[in-house]
């Protein structure tokens, strides 16, 4: 095998920066043969140019993919030059609602209980909404116009900067063809799935991860489709796999990879992503634990 | 080992470049356009700022500095004009007086607070800068403040002039040397109707002029009530601007009690006169008009014009070929309408006339003059063989004992004498009393306006009040019990106007002075 160079490797990276379109390539292998330092200086190339995170997936359990997921959402959020801030807030509503088991309470009751525990852990600060209702009643005495310039400003406000709670609904139709379903029952699968019920149940670690890889996958897709990066063609993010080898890293893999041929099979247009691993593969690319 | 040492070898090279993505760069040149255009307006926007609100931070700091930003007081021609509560001086002269008026002001808003009463505000409208050719001097401006402050520090301290139910502030309005900027300075007192404190009066218009009938109407049709302080021409009074009242006697006064003067003295049979022909002025013009109406049995021979303002027009030189047709006409006294520098220059020309051993009577009307203290020109006039005597708003001899006064002026003079100065030259300009007066009949109004409400009155109801400071509610001024009634147009009722002789005699001649009728 001959060995790669620099430029050859990054070539390859930089032939699938740009927007994907379907059916897309997100996924890079760089050679076996590439140098050791290969990965951070393809980082480096990308400061400043793209929104990027370097994971080292030996840091990481293969049962613990939701904390290498919140580290990438947590770096990728940083801001970028020319880049508007990246929020997960999709991700991060599934992040929460993995965090503990909810409540054992089955169907409908579950429902309402997992709707009231949704509304306690995401709802937007009483106190700000209080807050917020108060200056327009304030501006109020004012006078009505600029009470209503107010209520204005705090509806762009809220639509600028919105709370967890706004994108809980996602999950009852997640961005795929077909009917709506209630977002409660999706999110309480979700944590049922982390925190099964009953002594010894065991967690459907692949269905939980691939949830909130499709969160994130969608967290990008909408970043990209509004405001500046909706005009004009912009860098992916990318996120730069070190040690991919590792068992977190190949179940990352197998798990974006089945994620990304199941939107694409649904039509879902691809997300703006790209995946970097560094060359040393691992023996086992499965890791189905359910 | 391959692995590495390939990449060592790649990687020995440069760093890896990447080029910005399409939308960045095209990001970064809006941005960059972006940031200039705001950069621009920003610019545009405190250039504009600064043009705009420049000039005022700037005529304001001119005007007292730090302490005048945000006052009402702003520098505009080289003039500080404007409100002020006597805390911003407008010439050194007026320094100590003001700070009494300031401090009499702090006192009251501490004693309306103390006693739960309600506090009003009245405003000085008046010049009080003065430049070579102002309509008031410096010193007729100081007597009409010190006047002003004995009026105000009576009613607030003592109930001689009204039951003490609203407690006073006087705040100085200065409409510039020639009233030039009066409408700035009405602009800011029609503001004050709506302040804490509110202004609920004006008082002290002192020239009478085009000017000052402009700001009258404009305060009129903002609803304050008026009372003018040396203000004499006829016409500007409540028949002509409704909600003004005077403190002056009128032009016609003037005429009628030059009349009852010369009746009784006997010795005149006939009089020229002679005007000043500038049309636009309304003292001189409505002298004249109230002479012709009142003294026509007097008036002999042919009129004698002459043009405002001789100082600047020639001197003396103005008046030769009138003393040479006054000689001519074998005159045994002239009626002069004119101003009070015109009258100056006037008498120096008559001093050297061709007819100086023909005895001569010079007689004029004017609400007080300060030729009183000009000893030089008392000198001239005496050795001319002149005989110089005007009605006036008050006597030099009051203060002195020599003549016999209006029974509430010693009340004043007592007040007058223990504020500000013992010494009774100090009245002989007529402009304290006059001022005092006028303030008196202000506050009089203010305190019969609804004193049941524990509210301050508003200006339209002291206004409806002013026609009723008569009978059982006179104002008990130092010029006479004044009565104010629309019978008179608003003129003073009661009020006194002596004839005085210039040089102010030692001894006085015994005349039963008149008294403007109240009905």
């Amino acid at each position: 095998m001959p060995s790669a160079t620099l430029e050859d490797e990054f070539e390859k990276v930089k032939a699938l920066l740009g927007r994907p379109s379907a059916p897309a390539e997100h996924y890079v292998e760089l050679s076996a043969s590439a140098p050791a330092d290969l990965l951070d200086r393809i980082a480096a190339a990308l400061d400043g140019r793209a929104p990027h995170v370097v994971i080292d997936c030996g840091e990481f359990s293969d049962e613990n993919l939701p904390k290498l997921l919140a580290a990438a959402k947590a770096r990728l959020a940083m801001p970028c030059p020319n880049y508007p801030r990246l929020w997960f807030r999709r991700l991060e509503v599934g992040l929460v609602v993995i965090e503990r088991r909810i409540d054992e309470t089955p169907q409908i009751a579950y429902t309402k209980a997992f709707k009231e525990a949704a509304r306690n852990i995401i709802a937007p600060p009483a106190t700000a909404k209080r807050r917020a209702q108060g200056f327009v009643a304030l501006l109020a005495q004012i006078g009505p116009r600029i009470a209503l310039m107010g209520a204005i400003g705090a509806w762009l406000f809220e639509r600028r900067y919105p709370s967890l709670y706004e994108f809980y609904k996602w999950y009852g139709h997640r961005d795929r063809p077909g009917p709506r379903h209630v977002p409660e029952s999706r999110l309480g699968e979700l944590n049922n799935w982390a925190h099964p019920a009953g002594e010894h149940g065991t967690p459907k670690r692949r269905l939980r991860d691939r949830q909130l890889i499709e969160a994130m996958l969608a967290d990008l897709r909408h970043a990209y489709n509004r405001g500046r990066l909706s005009k004009h063609d912009w860098y992916r993010s990318v996120i730069l796999l070190r040690n991919s080898h590792t068992r977190a890293g190949a179940v990352f893999r197998e798990r974006l990879r089945s994620e990304l041929a199941e939107l694409e099979r649904l039509g879902v247009p691809p997300p703006p992503l790209l995946v970097v691993a560094d060359g040393r593969t691992s023996t086992s690319d499965a890791g189905d634990d359910e | 080992m391959t692995s590495t040492s390939t990449g060592d070898r790649a990687g020995s090279g440069a760093a890896l470049y990447l080029p910005p993505s399409d939308g960045a760069l095209r990001w970064a040149r809006k941005r960059r356009r972006m940031r200039r255009l705001s950069l621009l307006t920003a610019a545009a926007v405190l250039i504009a700022a600064v043009a705009y609100l420049g000039p005022i931070g700037w005529s304001n700091f001119q005007c007292g500095g730090l302490r005048s930003i945000g006052s009402d007081i702003r520098e505009i021609d080289g003039e500080c004009v404007g409100v002020t509560d006597g805390s911003f001086v407008f010439q050194d002269q007026f320094a100590h007086v003001q700070e009494n008026i300031r401090a009499e002001n702090e006192w009251a808003a501490a004693q309306a607070a103390a006693e739960g009463l309600p506090l009003v505000r009245i405003a000085m409208l008046t010049t009080m800068t003065t430049t070579a050719d102002s309509a008031m001097s410096a010193d007729k401006i100081q007597s009409a403040l010190e006047g002003a402050y004995v009026a105000l520090h009576r009613a607030n301290r003592t109930p001689e002039l009204g039951d003490r139910t609203r407690y006073v502030q006087l705040h100085l309005a200065n409409e510039g040397a020639r009233q030039t900027h009066w409408e700035y300075t009405v602009g800011r007192l029609e503001a004050m109707e709506d302040d804490d404190v509110p202004l609920v009066a004006v008082m002290g218009q002192g020239i009478s002029s085009d000017r000052t009938v402009a700001a009258a109407e404009r305060l009129s049709a903002a609803g304050i009530p008026m009372v003018t302080g040396v203000t004499t021409a006829d016409g500007i009074d409540h028949d002509h601007i409704d909600g003004l009242i005077r403190a002056a006697p009128s032009n016609t006064d003037f005429a009628v009690a030059l009349r009852r003067h010369l009746d009784a003295r006997g010795d005149i049979g006939s009089a020229m006169l002679v005007y000043d022909s500038t049309a636009e002025d309304r003292y001189t013009t409505t002298l004249r008009t109230a002479y012709e109406a009142e003294l026509g049995e007097y008036i002999a021979g042919s009129h004698q014009p002459f043009p405002g303002r001789s100082i600047a027009t020639g001197g003396p030189e103005v008046f030769d070929p009138i003393t040479r047709n006054i000689c001519a006409a074998a005159s045994e006294a002239v009626l002069f309408a004119g101003r009070e520098p015109d009258l100056r220059v006037f008498l120096d020309a008559l001093s050297v006339r061709a007819c100086v051993d023909r005895p001569l009577t010079v007689l004029f009307g004017v609400t007080g003059t300060d030729m009183q203290q000009d000893e030089e020109l008392g000198e001239r006039i005496g050795a001319a063989n002149l005989d110089v005597r005007y009605a006036a708003g008050s006597d030099p001899g009051w203060a002195t004992g020599a003549t016999e006064a209006p029974a509430d002026f010693a009340a004043f003079h007592a007040h007058y004498s223990r504020l500000v100065d013992p010494d009774p030259a100090g009245l002989s300009d007529g402009y304290a009393v006059t001022y005092h007066d006028a303030l008196a009949t202000a506050i009089g109004a203010v305190r019969i306006t609804n004193p049941w409400e524990v509210e301050a009155p508003l200006p339209e109801d002291v206004r409806e009040h002013l026609l009723l400071l008569n009978s059982e509610q006179v104002v008990r001024g130092a010029t006479g019990s004044l009565s104010f009634a629309s019978n008179r147009g608003g003129n003073p009722g009661g009020k006194w106007v002596p004839v005085v002789s210039l040089p102010y005699p030692q001894d006085p001649p015994a005349e039963a002075t008149y008294v403007t009728p109240v009905e």
